[in-house]
């Protein structure tokens, strides 16, 4: 059914082409099938008025051609202006008619709403009509533009404006403006609408907001990522002074999780669900709340009073954000002002609510998937760590770093039973130490905690929440509270049926300990205890390898004269014993030999091979023949007893009277002198094949050079040097240049720094062997006095006065002075006997250890004289750590050391 | 070399007080005094407490003064106080053994008067 508009029904159906396309339903001028329907509607929606009541045309005008022609098509005049009118009132657009000179003849309450004149007002107001703006856009106010269609031939004009409101308020209409005509075509006056568009261009306006929102919703899949989409989201789409989100806690409450502009403190207490608040209401009962000042909250809720620091009495809505399982959590928005909230606006909040759920359902749930995901991962990765860990504390430190966030835990703590079974001691802990619960270090097993319970139950035990713990052991209610806990987990470590230990996890919020939370944790605690169970047993075999191949290799003391340390360092392979070994004999005429030799191949016969090998070097170097010598006898001995072992060696004899030096090198790298004030160099020379297990004899190369105080020497395996794909000059450049920084070093730091800076434990492959000495600087001549018998009193006064002056301690000082006497006393007796003059030399060096150098330029030989020598020998060595006596054909050093510090 | 030797006869013993410091110097000094201190077969007591510094050669002498006193089967008490450096090297050379040393005179003196 249609009803027509009686006008020219040729042209009052034909909107502007360049217009855009109008609101149909609600303008009459312009016919649609629909308008009816919508009429119907609109007229249902008004209550105030009786359309029957309502006046019909009040005012006729000459050119009364303004009618609506009846279905039936009579023209029943009183009939037909009711029906106008009725149509008119209806309208939900402002109605107006005027005459040719623009004057009000007509206007229906939609206009009067609009323009905020009553209809006596405006009935027979002659432009300029007030409402219109005095400045408008196009430049000409629309009073004007109506006023000018009476010139031209146009039906008609539609056009977008701003009215003014009589209280000011400003609206956007649509309005549309028909030329009345008579039948000759003279204009007879205007009749037109006035569509208000200011809510449908909000509505538009919030459509597209509610558009970007979503868009932004969707491209964020986290669930943290999501909380911060919704905060921006809605402060960019609402007008807000603050928006807070509020999250549900396994443990019955809302807890406050982030915000924008709410002036949250950080400490924010979360909201048990039993309490009656808004937010809590709104969370159970998924439906929002909306306030339009806080006194309107405040009387609804007066719990919420002693809650809210505000002070401002501004409005507020509460909306559940609502999955599409269950509420996901609340949004409390905080409005500028007090605010009344239209039916639209509380529609429209309720559509963001709507969808922020929505995507925040839709992330947790991501979230949960990608958090099993990586939990996995981790755990397969810890998994793997602590198969490669070596010790039981690497395990620990690897199963901690990993499962404390893999379970999103606060900390986590690793425990073994100890040897007596009666103590549970913590190996390892991960979190902040604030976490850290004292007096956990050791438990006594017997003790009733979760913990121990667990390892003596050997079942895990689960504690969800503060009132399970509280339940089972009220003793630790405050111990939780005090550290922030709110579960535990414990969890056995269980080899075969044996209890060894413990996982302790400690969560900062309740945890379901749903089946696969359980299931990974204890996955965890099965693989940590079986990584530690291994580590035990390959330590114990890695002990029985370390501790045969250390009883293997000498205990070389350093000497009065040189300085010596030694390092043995296993390569990564770990259980085998290698051949790496190393040196040092005092030879009878006081020369020092160091040698350092590798044994190719590993386990124990090469190990055994090594020992040969040591001894024969022992045996050959204490007849005093040399590094030639040595090495030759070494060759021989290879190919009697060594099979088919190659050996390589680095052998050198010093003697710490002068620092001279021989050396030979059979296939093994060259001993590095590093020179007080000089650049490591490597001592080349005497360089010849490895070991020799061929019948052939062969003349070793010998080198010599001089070492002189201060100096130090060190020999060393290639495990020392050698990497995988680096070229062994690249090794010895490294330390030679280790060797050039760390040269003031003692022999001890030495050996520490290159084990650290040129074979670190990642980059060693090999069986490290080093030896390293440095030649003892002795400054101070102390005295100098002939050798006579009556000058021994004044050896033994400036030697008193001189180590008085280093500040040695009266007992040290004593034994210091008698052992030098002794040495003195027999230099006198022995070295001058055939008659010469001499002199004997007293000099001294002071460090952590007193270190006193007895010289005399005569010939004398210990075991020579009667008995009584041999007693003062025995003082010597009784009063002094060590004696060194240096024979040389011009005369003899004796050397004594005391150490000052408690080390020896 | 300041060495003071002091030879007293008292109630049927030899006290012989040595002071001061013995080495290679005057070790066999001493060695000579303590032998003519022999007064036929009457106990001797070699004091060395107030000695401030003695060397192998002061223990050579007194090995060989005990000796001698072993073959004229003279008592030989000596004395070298409760600590001290005669005490000590007496210890490290394991002369202690031999010789026997007595904290105090007194004790020493008391030991002869009890065999007797």
């Amino acid at each position: 059914m249609t009803v027509p508009v009686r006008n020219e029904s040729s042209t009052s159906c034909t909107c502007p082409s360049n217009g855009p396309p109008m609101n149909k339903i609600s303008n009459p001028l312009t016919s649609s099938p629909s308008f009816p329907i919508s009429l119907q509607m609109h007229a249902r929606a008004r209550t105030s008025a009786s359309i029957e009541a309502q006046p019909l045309l009040r005012a006729t005008s000459a050119g009364d051609d303004w009618a609506v022609s009846e279905p039936n098509g009579a023209r029943d005049e009183p009939g037909r202006d009711r029906l106008r009118r009725a149509i008119v009132e209806a309208l939900r657009d402002g109605f107006f008619r005027t005459d040719v000179d623009g004057a009000i003849l007509e206007v229906n309450d939609a206009f009067c709403t609009l323009v905020g004149y009553a209809e006596r007002e405006v009935v027979g107001m002659r432009p300029p009509h007030p409402w219109w703006l005095e400045d408008p856009q196009g430049g000409e106010r629309t009073d004007e533009k109506i006023a000018r269609l009476r010139e031209g031939t146009d039906r008609g004009i539609e056009l977008a404006d701003t009215i003014v409101s009589r209280d000011g308020r400003r609206l956007h209409v649509n309005a549309s403006v028909r030329v009345l005509r008579d039948d000759g075509g003279a204009v007879t006056g205007f009749v037109g609408t006035l569509e208000d568009i200011s809510e449908r261009s909000a509505a538009q306006d919030r459509a597209g907001r509610l558009g970007e929102l979503g868009e932004l919703l969707a491209r964020s899949v986290e669930e943290d990522e999501v909380l911060d989409v919704i905060l921006d989201g809605v402060l960019r789409t609402v007008a807000l002074k603050g928006a807070g989100l509020f999250l549900p806690t396994n443990d019955g409450a809302l807890e406050p999780r982030r915000h924008r502009g709410m002036g949250w403190t950080q400490e924010e207490p979360a909201l048990p669900l039993s309490a009656d608040l808004p937010i809590t209401r709104a969370f159970i009962e998924g439906t929002p709340y909306f306030f339009s000042d806080r006194a309107e909250m405040e009387r609804e809720f007066p719990d919420v009073t002693p809650l809210t620091n505000a002070k401002d009495d501004h409005a507020r809505a509460t909306l559940p954000l609502l999955g599409r399982r269950a509420p996901a959590a609340v949004l409390h928005l905080l409005f500028n002002g007090v605010y009344e909230f239209s039916k639209q606006e509380r529609t429209f909040l309720g559509e963001v609510a709507a969808r922020c759920g929505l995507s925040l359902e839709r992330a947790s749930l991501y979230d949960e998937q990608r958090r099993d995901a990586v939990r996995a991962q981790r755990l397969q990765e810890a998994f793997a760590a602590m198969a490669a860990a070596g010790t039981p504390a690497e395990i620990a430190q690897i199963a901690l770093q990993d499962a404390v966030p893999a379970f999103s835990a606060r900390a986590g703590s690793l425990a073994l039973v100890d040897e007596e079974g009666s103590e549970l001691r913590l190996l390892g802990f991960e979190g902040s130490d604030a976490a850290r619960a004292e007096g956990w270090d050791v438990l006594p097993l017997g003790a009733d905690l979760p913990g121990t319970d667990a390892v003596r139950q050997r079942r895990a035990i689960y504690l969800g929440d503060r009132a399970a713990i509280a339940e089972r052991y009220p003793d630790q209610v405050a111990l939780s509270e005090k550290v922030g806990d709110h579960a535990w987990a414990a969890l056995p470590l269980m080899t075969g049926t044996r209890s060894i230990g413990l996982l302790f996890v400690n969560f900062p919020t309740a945890q379901a300990f749903d089946a696969p939370q359980r299931l990974a944790l204890e996955s965890m605690a099965d693989r940590t205890a079986s990584a530690i169970g291994r580590a035990r047993r390959s330590a114990h075999e890695h002990d029985v390898a370390v501790t045969l191949q250390h009883s293997l290799l000498p205990v070389v003391a350093d000497r009065p004269s040189v300085r010596i340390a030694t390092r043995y360092e296993a390569g990564a392979q770990g259980l085998d014993v290698g051949g790496d070994w190393y040196d040092s004999i005092g030879l009878p005429d006081g020369r020092i030999a160091f040698a350092v030799g590798d044994v190719v191949g590993r386990g124990l016969e090469a190990a055994a091979t090594m020992g040969h090998l040591r001894s024969a070097l022992g045996a050959l170097a204490l007849r005093g023949e040399g590094p030639g010598a040595v090495l030759e006898g070494l060759d021989e001995f290879a190919r009697a007893a060594m099979g088919t072992h190659m050996a390589t060696v680095a052998y050198a004899e010093l003697h710490p009277n002068d620092g001279t030096m021989r050396y030979a090198c059979a296939g093994h790298p060259p001993p590095i002198l590093v020179p007080v004030d000089g650049p490591a160099r490597p001592l080349d020379g005497a360089r010849s094949p490895i070991l020799e297990m061929l019948d052939v004899p062969r003349v070793r190369p010998v080198a010599t050079a001089r070492m002189d105080p201060g100096d130090a020497l060190v020999m060393y395996t290639d495990g020392l040097t050698e990497r995988r794909n680096e070229t062994p000059d690249v090794g010895l450049d490294r330390l030679l240049r280790v060797l050039d920084a760390s040269r003031d070093g003692d022999p001890e730091a030495i050996c520490d720094i290159l084990l650290e800076r040129v074979a670190p434990i990642g980059a060693r492959r090999d069986d490290i062997a080093i030896l390293c000495a440095r030649l003892r600087e002795i400054a101070a001549v102390i005295t100098r006095v002939d050798a006579a018998a009556d000058r021994l009193v004044d050896i033994r006064t400036d030697l008193e006065a001189w180590l008085r002056g280093h500040e040695i301690p009266a007992p040290l000082l004593e034994d210091l002075v008698l052992a030098v006497a002794e040495a003195s006393a027999n230099a006198v007796e022995h070295a001058y006997r055939d008659g010469r003059a001499g002199d004997i030399t007293i000099e001294g060096s002071v460090d952590q250890d007193a270190v006193l150098k007895i010289v005399d330029h005569g010939t004398w030989r210990y075991g020579e004289g009667d008995p009584d020598r041999g007693r003062g020998m025995h003082i010597m060595r009784s009063l002094v750590d060590d004696m060194e006596v240096i024979r040389r054909s011009d005369g003899t050093t004796v050397l004594l050391r005391k150490w000052l510090t408690g080390s020896s | 070399m300041d060495l003071s030797i002091d030879i007293e006869s008292e109630a049927g013993t030899v006290v012989v007080g040595v002071k001061g410091e013995i080495d290679l110097s005057n070790a066999s000094l001493l060695e000579r005094r303590l032998l003519d201190a022999f007064d036929g077969s009457k106990p001797m007591v070699v004091d060395l407490t107030e000695v401030a510094y003695l060397d192998s050669s002061a223990l050579a002498c007194l090995h060989r003064v005990s000796v001698a006193a072993g073959d004229r089967a003279v008592q030989l008490r000596v004395v070298t106080g409760e600590e001290g450096m005669a005490k000590r090297l007496l210890s490290i050379t394991g002369l202690d053994e031999v010789l026997r040393p007595y904290g105090t005179l007194h004790e020493a003196l008391a030991s002869i008067s009890s065999e007797h």
